[in-house]
């Protein structure tokens, strides 16, 4: 059996605009420096999407 | 005589935090050092009657079911699943990794500087407002909700930050971040956006200087940046990133001595804000970032975890 990589993952509610739809902004490289969180370790990392922990 | 206990630090040596703080830590100490990506380069053994982990210094396996002491920096990596899909073998794969360093961070038999339950729970901005509500600290007026009538002054701006993560990825190179901003809440468009995802929406202070406040154990250090000319957001200007200076300021860091305390977290990384009204706290990060400030106090701070680490601190 080949086992796929990629599974699809249904939006919930995909139809609702949030917040992050108007005031996300692009960054780029110089910006995205390691004093530029506010939030560490576990939930959230200072580059990357939300991590949690089960 | 038995060997001094071993010092755990669940992060990367590739963090310069990390590497601060082992530049203090005393040589003759075991140290195993480890996230959910290197500890995949480390041998390790857990079972019910022992917990070891590969040392940084080739001493080996170290003996992590002894007493000693530890710090938790960040359990994963920043690029941690990055583009892993939920569902996927790749995060059943990650999930694995992401247990058995949960696992670790649990171990009681450690005294760490915060736990691992007390860290996750300080994460969330909600519970650092309750807890400073409770300490009768100021604190931005702040909502939650997709209906706002009544909830908040009646104010042309309000502050919106994402309760959840500031940061997301178009594709592998382009990402969007989303900074605190300012926001009018009576703007049908705004109103129209609140459903979708949860945001922190708190009044909007002018602040006449932004401060930032470490606290280690009972330690805390100050630091100072002039708001003027300043976006909302400081983080934003990268000059201000190199503009803060080290000053006094002792009301404040008692305050923050006590929302530590109270959120058990024996490191703090804490955002306040200061107006003609008075000084407001911000926001705490447990395990914050430090060495963007000035020296000598950043190596201080790193000082000070290194201290508490090989247990010239007291546990309080």
């Amino acid at each position: 059996m080949t086992i796929p990589d990629i599974v699809d993952t249904p939006a919930v509610a995909p139809g609702r605009r949030s917040l992050y739809d108007i005031l996300a902004q692009e960054i780029d490289g110089e910006l995205d420096g390691p004093y530029l969180t506010t939030s560490t370790s576990v939930e959230t990392t200072d580059a990357d999407p939300v991590i949690v922990f089960s | 005589m038995a060997p001094d206990p071993p010092i755990v630090i669940i992060g990367s040596m590739d963090d310069p935090h990390v590497r601060r703080v082992v530049d203090f830590a005393p040589r003759r100490r075991a140290l195993t050092v480890f996230d959910a990506a290197s500890i995949q380069r480390l041998s390790y053994r857990v079972s019910g009657a022992m917990i070891q982990v590969e040392s940084v210094g080739g001493q080996g396996l170290v003996d992590l079911g002894s007493a000693h002491r530890g710090w938790i920096r960040r359990p994963l990596p920043p690029a941690w699943n990055h583009g892993v899909v939920t569902g996927s073998k790749q995060s059943a794969i990650n999930s694995g990794w992401q247990s058995l360093v949960a696992f670790l961070a649990r171990n009681p038999r450690c005294s760490w500087l915060t736990g691992f339950d007390a860290l996750l729970s300080a994460e969330n901005k909600l519970t650092q407002g309750v807890a400073a509500s409770s300490l009768g600290i100021e604190a931005p007026r702040t909502f939650v909700g997709d209906v706002l009538d009544g909830d908040l002054p009646d104010v042309e701006l309000v502050v919106a930050k994402p309760l959840g993560m500031e940061l997301f990825w178009l594709d592998r190179s382009r990402s969007l971040k989303v900074f605190a901003s300012a926001i009018d809440p009576r703007d049908p468009v705004i109103r129209a956006h609140l459903s979708g995802s949860p945001f922190l929406l708190q009044t909007k202070l002018t602040a006449r200087r932004h401060l930032r406040v470490v606290t280690v154990a009972d330690r805390s250090w100050a630091f100072e940046l002039d708001a003027v000319g300043l976006p909302l957001d400081w983080r934003i200007d990268p000059s201000a990133h190199h503009s803060w200076k080290f000053t006094r300021a002792t009301a404040i860091e008692r305050q923050a001595l006590q929302i530590a305390a109270a959120m058990s977290v024996r490191f703090s990384s804490q955002d306040w804000i200061e107006n003609d009204d008075g000084a407001f706290f911000i926001d705490l990060n447990p395990g914050g970032q430090w060495l963007f400030l000035p020296e000598p106090h950043t190596a201080e701070v790193a000082a000070q975890i290194a201290s508490w680490l090989s247990g010239d601190t007291h546990l309080t």
